[in-house]
């Protein structure tokens, strides 16, 4: 580490107005760029950012690795780019009602490991590019006459489609699932995909 | 005639997107409610839509735009990903550009924006406008790069201090460069224009994508009419003691406002008009309709209202070619 910035970072934690103004400057330089996708919130997460980058010096957490002009911009870009994907991630409906409790809806759908949503990835690497595309304005809460009109298709091909691109990508999740060594004795439930010829 | 599986199964996504009208919503629900097939088909598309909404990890990008390899993540499946996602393609366009002036220290960047005092639309699309054209700017002025001269930071002036206990050896005296000055600063000024055209092209990029991002989502920040809401959870507000009394409207989540319906009026769509305290037009919309239980239902967005305070929802009706004014509700956004 070098001496400078061990003398900032315990400046800056005694309160030290030359330190915090410095580290302050580097903050605001770093968060810069999203400002403008932040819109309003920019000054709530850049507060974010201060909050956790003093927590992080406090905690001894920079040891030097990098440079703490470096090291705050990881921190900076980390805290942004997350502020940006929570202010557009869009949710489904809520359905509870027709999830009876002994049922997890959510089971296979929540990747709460670095390699599941790895796996994840994966998935959607194999998927065409078109199902991308068709399911990115599902997400964005688009209705289906909406996509109808923006691509041109008649609603109910559209409809097909979807679904079609639903059913591939279930499946290759599927068979990267079975392809995985040691997910044998995992709790991951995959249901099978809707035989419609039984409905 | 009510919805058969293969129906049902087709719209699930809509339904989960909840962009359905209130009458398709109604009938895939009542299949569900009874076709255990279907229900699971409809885990099948929330795993779907798991899949599909799957991005690199932040950490990913904040290592690409460092230039290293991102760990856990397979290098050839980031590329391919950034490939065929304008989102992660943007994020990462920014943490470049946020780590370019982290290493530049020479490149001058305007003033940090402040939380905005006007919240019109009017001083919103002028603020965007503002910050476009400064990023323009900033790439464009290549004679922007500056020494920060009048910002002495705490960091220089430390550099600047004598190493304490370093044994001090006499440096050879710099040898002068062949040619003089000029041509080291010719070379330093071609390889900065480089610098600057290779960023102009990135941000280029960068901004193309950003402008369709936003296109979405001022697409999606637009209020829903006719909102299927399944649950009265928490972005449900109702008056419930009088119509005369105001309807609190959270600003910072989802919300829907039932708004009932005149039982004396006719039964019509009606067109929407929200106005702020001053009277100011702030969104207009067609197509509302009244649902079976005799109610109104449009799902604002988080942020969509401009600013807190008092706003009013005036609704009217197309009668014989004349738009004639019916019900009106006052909320309270805060």
């Amino acid at each position: 580490m070098m001496a400078n910035d061990q003398e900032v970072v315990s400046r800056y934690l005694k309160g030290d107005s030359e330190a915090v103004g410095t580290v302050d400057g580097w903050i605001s330089r770093a968060a810069w760029p999203y400002q403008r996708r932040l819109a309003d919130r920019w000054d709530d997460v850049l507060q974010d950012v201060r909050l956790e980058v003093t927590r992080l010096l406090g905690s001894g957490k920079f040891r030097g690795e990098s440079s703490l002009r470096t090291y705050l911009w990881r921190v900076v870009s980390h805290t942004c780019l997350d502020q940006l994907r929570a202010q557009s991630k869009w949710k489904w409906s809520d359905l509870d009602d027709l999830d009876p409790a002994d049922e997890p809806a959510s089971a296979t759908t929540i990747p709460s490991r670095q390699e599941d949503k790895d796996l994840l990835l994966r998935v959607l690497d194999r998927v065409p590019r078109e199902c991308r595309e068709l399911w990115r304005m599902i997400v964005a809460g688009l209705s289906y006459r909406e996509m109808s009109l923006r691509m041109d298709v008649a609603e109910g091909t559209l409809r097909v489609r979807v679904l079609r691109c639903r059913e591939k990508a279930v499946a290759a999740r599927r068979e990267l699932l079975e392809r995985r060594p040691g997910d044998g004795d995992r709790n991951i439930t995959v249901k099978r995909p809707p035989n419609r010829a039984e409905g | 005639m009510p919805m058969n599986c293969d129906e049902a199964i087709e719209y699930l996504p809509w339904l989960l997107n909840g962009s359905l009208e209130a009458g398709e919503s109604g009938e895939v629900r009542r299949h569900l409610a009874t076709c255990e097939h279907c229900r699971a088909a409809l885990n099948d598309t929330r795993e779907a839509w798991t899949i599909f909404s799957q991005h690199l990890p932040s950490e990913a990008l904040v290592a690409l735009a460092y230039g290293e390899t991102p760990a856990g993540t397979d290098p050839a499946l980031a590329e391919r990903h950034l490939a065929a996602c304008p989102e992660c393609a943007a994020e990462l366009e920014l943490a470049r550009t946020s780590r370019h002036l982290e290493e530049d220290g020479k490149i001058a960047v305007f003033p940090g924006a402040r939380r905005p005092q006007e919240t019109s639309e009017t001083s919103r699309s002028w603020r965007a406008a503002a910050l476009a054209a400064g990023l323009a700017g900033l790439v464009a002025g290549s004679g922007w790069v500056y020494e920060f001269q009048h910002s002495v930071t705490l960091a220089e002036q430390l550099a600047r201090k004598p190493a304490p206990v370093q044994e001090t050896r006499p440096l050879p005296a710099p040898a002068p460069a062949p040619g003089g000055g000029e041509s080291a600063q010719k070379s330093q000024i071609a390889e900065l224009t480089q610098e600057v055209a290779a960023s102009r092209q990135k941000l280029g990029q960068a901004q193309g994508q950003l402008a369709d991002l936003d296109r979405q989502v001022a697409a999606i920040r637009q209020p829903q009419i006719n909102s299927w809401v399944g649950q009265m959870g928490n972005d449900v507000t109702r008056d419930a003691e009088s119509k005369a009394q105001e309807i609190v409207v959270p600003r910072d989540r989802f919300a829907t406002p039932l708004l009932e319906v005149d039982p004396n009026g006719e039964p019509l769509p009606r067109e929407i008009e929200i106005l702020d305290a001053n009277g100011k037009k702030v969104w207009e919309g067609s197509g509302l309709r009244a649902t079976p239980e005799g109610e109104y239902r449009i799902t604002f967005p988080p942020g969509f209202f401009p600013a807190p305070g008092r706003y009013k929802i005036d609704l009217y009706a197309s009668v014989n070619g004349k738009r004639v004014p019916r019900e009106s509700y006052k909320i309270r956004v805060q």
